[in-house]
This record gives structure tokens, sequence and C-alpha cells, in this order.
């Protein structure tokens, strides 16, 4: 008796176990490291929290279109911007939506540089609410690309309650869907449905963004019911997107997100600090034979800069196809591929760096592969201690700004004194970035930027590889989901047709 | 030598041979590419399949037994070393001395060397050069207490007590009649030392922490199958097998050497005792 009763015991614990999650007020998304920012960025938790919104969103060619304005007028010089507010936004701790608020957080951003990522207020002259919904703000310059700049992700608008005297956010309080409640280190980051979202009440009571590092163990969790959705960075490995699409209760989709991962050559350093040696490299490169061996279906060989659906900046400007004709530049010693520990769990680049590694192998170059934690990578990069690295750039603003900043503009990013890093350095660059974001109509704007680009596909400091196609999981019977070009879920759309049973 | 002391040493020398002439055995070069044969299933051609460039499991697996078998090996030496010296000088000499070196043990033992090894490979990169620096940096406390504790039983024996009586000089008490004492169950304790190390290397190359990407290596041929286990299984299965084996071995060889050693009979020269004594007995010695 007493030996059935253990036997019982036992299989309930395993059937406790196996068992699925049936709450159905609550979507458990399995994401890859927490979205808690800390209060040192300046929205604190991330956009995929649907904790605050922007003036502005991108939509999938990114181009800019309403969230908290519903529209908005430049004047002919480029210099002053009206934004006109939505009237039935209420933040989470009750205050509405007005033009006083979204004045105070722009100066915020004025007085505190070191939260305004992108320089978007480095050259306001004046911001003030000329009524109750809408707001006036000056430039010293032209910023003709404004409504891009206002829906960014560190482009947050918060309640004035949840901003410190030192301009730091003590609590993301926002007008999203959900409310922020509270963030496990390594375990979640929870947030809870907000009544009075002007969107309507969301469906589900409560998201709990479950942090599960490796991917196939958020795979696992999915097949196991732990989790609802698997939607983040890296999302589900296409190497079991097949097994995932066999599965009767799983749904495997995917899209062609705003990311496209580039090959940084350090301009600094032999043999890459010769233009020549990056040419013959890039020539050789066979994106198109990397995307079928390697990728498999994460990726598109990148022709240009950008991804194609930003047909503004798309010129074809690299070819997906190798040069058999090229030879690599002769190196003294291996040269060194850096990656970043995170990247090469998140997006496969030790698969990616492999792959390289091996080509240029056989073709006469060796490449060794070190990698380093991310802080300590972003540091080795920054001081130039690699030959060639991967890095991943999505296009925040709609725009190249962010791209020619981060790896051609000379002075780099103006805030958080991080400087350009590729180490690339041209006087012909700079000039037309200062006239390109500066310009005084979008038309002038695109033209500088795509003169940079046209330079940069010379020159080549840094080419792109190719372009993330991102696969996403989720329960048969969700409904509502669709990620962004910035790999945002839209919380609210979510729902369950059918729960399970 | 008890049964399981030569299955174990029969395993580990398979694995020593391998390690040695592995390159001979191995069907493939461990690095070569095939990419018509991504992620082949075992057959005849690729016993253990193949990863996800087309090299061929086995033969990295082999070339792979050298680079985490010879590391260990090196790791493990340089911790003996470091361990013998600073063990016995503390346990012989005793006083201040061992006071003081005792306390920085604590302190190495105390620090959590895996977190440690993560901060420490993660900040400053990893490779051979780095993972060996950082083994043997929190691996030889350990073995030194214990040396330590066994020298400072054995310094006060009474033949250790009868060599100092008639002169012997504290160098040559030490590592002629003292050391030599220890020295089996230093053995033992290597041995199950070295496992600590395999896995050690292993693990942290598994994170991505360890040698470089490129290096087979057990560890590393297990990170690459991470995206690939629920669908290709094999590459998973084959190297931890490889790990489970060696490690399985090693293990049944420490026991059936422990088996094997008399610690007694090692620590107690019958014959040495009695000349010993007898030296004693004629200095006039009552000591012995």
């Amino acid at each position: 008796m007493k030996m059935c009763a253990g036997i019982l015991s036992v299989a309930l614990l395993l059937s406790a176990c196996s068992s699925s999650r049936h709450n159905r007020d609550t979507l458990v998304i399995g994401i890859s490291g927490s979205l808690n920012l800390g209060t040192n960025n300046p929205v604190v938790i991330q956009r995929n929290a649907n904790v605050w919104e922007t003036l502005t969103e991108l939509d999938d060619s990114l181009t800019p279109r309403p969230q908290l304005a519903e529209s908005w007028q430049v004047s002919p010089d480029g210099r002053q911007w009206t934004f006109h507010l939505r009237k039935d936004v209420q933040f989470q701790d009750g205050t509405p939506l007005s033009a006083a608020l979204v004045v105070d957080n722009i100066r915020r951003l004025k007085a505190h540089p070191e939260l305004d990522y992108y320089s978007t207020f480095a050259h306001l002259a004046s911001a003030t609410a000329r009524d109750e919904s809408s707001v006036e703000l000056r430039f010293e310059r032209p910023l003709v690309d404004l409504p891009g700049k206002v829906g960014h992700y560190f482009a947050g608008i918060f309640s004035p309650s949840a901003i410190g005297p030192d301009g730091k956010l003590r609590a993301p309080v926002g007008s999203g869907p959900y409310e922020f409640v509270e963030s496990r280190i390594g375990q979640y980051d929870r947030v809870k449905a907000f009544e009075r979202f002007h969107g309507g009440r969301p469906f589900f009571r409560e998201v709990e963004f479950r942090i599960i590092p490796d991917p196939a163990v958020r795979v696992m969790s999915l097949l196991r019911g732990d989790i609802d959705v698997i939607a983040h960075h890296g999302g589900v490995p296409v190497s079991y997107v097949p097994m995932l699409k066999a599965k009767p209760e799983i749904v495997v989709a995917s899209q062609d997100v705003a990311i496209t991962h580039y090959l940084l050559f350090n301009c600094k350093r032999r043999p890459f600090a010769e233009r020549d040696c990056r040419d013959k490299f890039d020539r050789m490169l066979d994106r198109n034979g990397m995307a079928s061996t390697i990728l498999r279906g994460s990726g598109t060989a990148a022709h240009d800069f950008m991804i194609s659906s930003a047909v503004r900046w798309d010129r074809s400007r690299f070819s997906p196809s190798p040069d058999t004709q090229a030879r690599p530049c002769e190196a003294s010693q291996p040269v060194v591929l850096l990656l970043s520990q995170s990247d090469m769990s998140s997006w496969g680049y030790r698969y990616v760096a492999d792959y390289l590694a091996d080509y240029f192998g056989r073709a006469g170059l060796p490449i060794r592969i070190e990698s380093l934690e991310a802080g300590a990578w972003q540091k080795a990069v920054q001081q130039g201690q690699f030959d060639l690295t991967l890095y991943p750039l999505s296009m925040p603003t709609g725009t190249p700004e962010l791209l020619i900043r981060r790896l051609a503009f000379s002075k780099g990013m103006r805030v958080r004194g991080i400087g350009n890093s590729t180490g690339y350095s041209s006087p012909e660059v700079d000039s037309l970035f200062d006239e390109a974001v500066g310009a005084p109509n979008l038309a002038a704007q695109e033209a500088r930027f795509n003169a940079i680009l046209d330079l940069l596909a010379r020159e080549k400091p840094f080419v792109p590889l190719y372009h993330e196609r991102y696969y996403y999981a989720y329960r048969r019977g969700l409904t509502g989901i669709r990620v962004d070009p910035f790999l945002k879920l839209d919380l609210a759309a979510i729902r369950w047709e059918r729960p399970p049973r | 030598m008890p049964r399981i002391g030569i299955a174990g040493s029969l395993i580990t020398a398979l694995f020593l041979l391998l390690a040695l002439a592995g390159d001979r055995v191995a069907p493939y070069p461990p690095a070569a590419a095939h990419y018509d044969r991504v992620l082949a299933e075992p057959s005849s051609q690729h016993w253990m399949g193949t990863d996800h460039l087309g090299r061929d499991l086995f033969s990295r697996l082999i070339a792979g037994t050298r680079t985490t078998l010879g590391l260990a090996l090196a790791v493990a030496a340089a911790n003996a070393a470091l361990a013998l010296v600073i063990g016995s000088l503390c346990g012989f000499l005793g006083g201040r001395l061992d006071a003081i070196v005792m306390r920085i043990v604590d302190a190495t033992l105390a620090l959590p060397g895996f977190l440690l090894a993560i901060c420490f490979l993660g900040l400053f990169g990893g490779g051979i050069f780095h993972l060996f620096l950082f083994l043997v940096l929190t691996g030889w406390a350990q073995l030194a207490r214990i040396i330590r504790n066994e020298i400072s039983i054995v310094r006060h024996l009474d033949y250790i007590t009868a060599n100092a009586s008639v002169g012997y000089s504290t160098g040559r008490n030490l590592f002629r009649h003292a050391l030599p004492a220890v020295l089996p169950s230093l053995l033992i304790l290597l041995l199950n030392t070295l496992v600590g190390d395999v896995f050690a290397i292993v693990s942290l190359s598994f994170l991505g922490l360890g040698l470089s990407p490129q290096t087979p290596e057990w560890g590393i041929v297990l990170f690459d199958a991470r995206s690939f286990f629920l669908t290709n299984p094999w590459l998973f299965v084959f190297p931890a097998l490889f790990i489970a084996v060696f490690t399985f071995g090693l293990h049944l060889l420490a026991d059936g050497l422990r088996e094997w050693l008399d610690a007694k009979k090692w620590l107690f020269p019958a014959e040495e005792v009695q000349l010993l004594t007898a030296t004693a007995s004629a200095s006039g010695s009552d000591t012995a």
C-alpha cells in the first residue's frame, strides 16, 4: 500500500512538473535578458514592455506615424515644429497628457544631454505649450527629421511625477497599455494592465517577461507550455524552426526587421588601415553563400547598408556574390575577429564568425576568433584592439544618422563619449554629415546622407553582411501577435482567440 | 592493482593515446569544413555526424582530447608543483609563515571560483594562457592545504624527529623523507583534481569563456551544439559521452590506486623506520 502511495506521489509530482501553465489572464513571454535598463537610462524599461509611448512611432517602412501626437507641422525653414497631441490620453498615475507635460519632458532631455541619446534636442532654442494640446519647438538650425527622432526607443514621454530633480526617472510611469510592476534580476520583468489606456483595456491582466537566456531552453519552455511567446533579441534560432513548425500547438512566424549586421574593419590598424585591403575583403565576401549555408533563412544577403524597405537609402551598393578573382591582403599574423559574448548568443555570431574564418582561411587570410564580455568588447573596440568585429544596428530614427555616427563620423556619438567604432575619419564624411543633420529639407538631407553612403561604400570602413530575418513563435490560439521593425510586440493587441484547455 | 584500477588505467591510457596520436586516427582534419555535408547524421562516412560547418565531429572530438587533456594536465602539474612547495614548507616549518600562507589559502578558497572565472575571462578574454593562469591561481590553494596538513602530521612522526636529532638538514628531512610519505595520497588527489580541471575547462569553453571558439575542444564542441541539440542530438550526445567516459576512467583509476597503495605502508617504510630507530638509539636520543 505504502509502495502504491509512493508511486502515485511520484507520478503526481512528475505530471505536475510537466503540466502546462493555464492562467489565461497572464501572458508569459520568453526573453533573453531583462527589459529593465536601470535608472541611468532615459527610459528605464525597454519599449517592448509597452509601458511608455512616444510622440510618433516608425512604421514598417521606417516612416513616422502618429502615436501620442495626432499630427505635426513644420515651418518652411525647418526650424519650428508644432505637434498636436491626442486629447484622450492619461498616464498610469492619472495625470492627463498635456502640452505642458510634453514640454517638461523635452526640457528634461535638453537639460540633461546625457539622457538625450541621439542629441535630438542639442540645438533646441525653445519649447512652449501653445495651447492645452499643441507643443511648439524652435531649433537654432533646421531639424527636418524630427518626427523620426521623437519616435525612437529612447524618446519616451513620462508623467512628471516619475521624473526626479536630476532628470532621471524614479519609475517608468508612462501612458502605454501596461504599467510596470517589478523586475527580479535574472528572473523576470512584470507589467500589469493599465485599465484606462487610451486604446482600451488590454486583454491580459498581467504580462510576465520571463528571462531565459539560452535560446534552446526558451524553445523547450514554449513546448512545455511554461511560456506563451518567444519574441525578443535572438527570437527562435532558425535551427529549431522546422521542429516547431511541425508542432500543431505552436505557430512560428517570421519578419524582416530593421536590423542589419555589419562587419567592421579597424581602420587604424594594418592590414585594414589600407582601403585596398578592406575593398578586397569586401569583394571576396560571399553574402549569398553565407545566407544559405550559415543563416539558413535567418537573414538575407545585404546589398546595401539599409534594409530594402527603407527605399530612400537603398542603392544596391554591395554585391551579394563574391568576386572570384579577388585575393585578400597578406597579413603577417592571423587577423583578430573580436566578438561580444552577448551578441554571440543573441545573434548567432558564433556561426557567422566560423564561416568567415573558414572562408578567408582557405583564401590565405587566417582569422583568429576571440570573444569578450559585452562591456569589455565595447571598450576593446573603442580602443581599437581588434581587426574585425561584427555589429548589429537598426535605424531607430528612420535615417542612416545613427549608423554614420556610430561607424564613420569622426566625432562619434555626442553623448556618453562614444567615438566611432571603426576608427575611420574623413573630413568629407564629417562635412557632409554636418550638412545632412542640419539640412533645410528632407530632399537635401536625403541627398547628403546618400552621398555619405556612396562614399562609405567606396571607402568601406564597415560593410553590411546581412539583414535580420526574425523568427518568433507563440502558442496557437493567441491572436494579434506581430513584431514591429524594432522587435516590439503590441501587447494591447494580443488576446486568446481560443485559450488552451 | 584491483580490477577497477586496471579498467580505469585502460580508459585513461586510451584517451592519452588519442591525445598523443589522434591526428593519425582522425578520418578528417578537425577544421575541414564541408558545406555540402552540413549537420549530417552519423554515417559510415562520418561516424559521429558533422556540425554546422560540415566538420567531422569524431575528428573534432579526437583533436579536442589533445587540447582538453593537454591543458588539464598542464594545469594539474602547475598546481601540484605550486602546492607541493607552498604546502610542504608551511606544513614542515609551521610558525608565522604557515599562519600567513594559510590565511591566503583561506581567502583563495573563499572566492567563488566559477563566478570569478566568468568575470576574469569575460573581461580579459579567454585563450589558453588566460585559462591556464586562472585555473592555477584558483586551483593551488586546496591542494596546498591538504599537503600542508599531511606534512604537518608527518613532521611529528618519530622517524622525522629522529632524522632531525641526528643532524639531517631541514631541506633533506623535508624533501627526502617527509615528502615521499605524502606523494601517494597526492597522486590520488591529483587525479581527482584533473577531473575538476577537465570539467572547469569544458564548462568555461561551453559558456564561450574558455579557449578560442575555433579551437577543437570538448567544451567548444558542446557550445557549438547548443543551437542544435533538440534537432541534431548527436552533436550533444557524443561530446558528452567523451567527457563522461574520460572522467569515469579517471575516477576508476583514482579508486583503484587508493586501494592499491596502502597508505600506511608508504607513510612508514619499515626498513627506514628500523634504520632510523637504530641510529637514534645508538646516538642516545630518546625520540626514536
